[in-house]
């Protein structure tokens, strides 16, 4: 969904979140879970969505994933 | 949608590189209830969100991952100085979807539309502000709780 809608966009992994880089934006913060996994795509998909809104760029998300 | 503007206050002690810090803020989030969730937005700090299955359990889980984030933000910062600018930058990300839509939640707060009884409310135009300190001399007094109150 990233190369498709935030084209450019860069993740870092940190202990407890991934942050997503994007244009000039302050990184996105997609927590990663307890011990830094993230076993519940469910949980993620409205984290992403999240994020999606927050880089403006939902409605191309939604193209992509199911949210 | 059923949607709560938030204003919250977090005082949170954080251990970096060769410095202890207190770190302040009063900020905004948009609670909004999405597929039987509910989900916390940060609005100023932008930039996460966390998920809850009751209003305040969403609360807790913010804060919770609020503190999480200044963690994440600490294991990078070389010294107190760089710690305290990133801390910055990161309050003053505003999310400006969720803005718009706090913003809305706001009007219908005061049209009666949307009420919470178990938050107390305060005025939507409340400062906004971060304030991190570096410890150098602990007090008991500077220690204070969290609150959530709906933006009115």
């Amino acid at each position: 969904m990233l190369d498709a809608c935030a084209p450019g966009a860069r993740i870092e992994e940190k202990p407890h979140h991934n942050w997503v880089y994007w244009k000039d934006f302050e990184p996105y913060r997609l927590p990663r879970g307890k011990h830094g996994k993230r076993d519940n795509p469910e949980i993620e998909t409205g984290h992403v969505k999240r994020m999606a809104r927050y880089f403006g760029v939902l409605n191309c998300a939604k193209n992509h994933l199911q949210i | 949608m059923e949607q709560y503007p938030i204003l919250f206050g977090r005082h949170e002690l954080i251990e970096g590189n060769g410095f202890i810090a207190r770190v302040e803020v009063a900020g905004r989030a948009l609670l909004s209830k999405e597929d039987g969730e509910y989900w916390v937005e940060g609005v100023n700090p932008g930039g996460f969100a966390a998920k809850g299955t009751g209003q305040l359990e969403a609360l807790a889980a913010f804060c919770v991952d609020f503190r999480l984030v200044l963690f994440d933000i600490a294991v990078d910062a070389a010294d107190f100085d760089v710690f305290k600018l990133e801390v910055d930058k990161f309050f003053h990300a505003t999310n400006l979807v969720a803005l718009q839509e706090w913003e809305a939640a706001v009007a219908e707060v005061r049209k009666g539309r949307i009420d919470a009884n178990w938050l107390d409310k305060r005025p939507a135009d409340s400062p906004l502000w971060v304030n991190v300190v570096q410890i150098s001399q602990p007090k008991a007094v500077h220690n204070q709780e969290g609150a959530a109150a709906l933006a009115a």
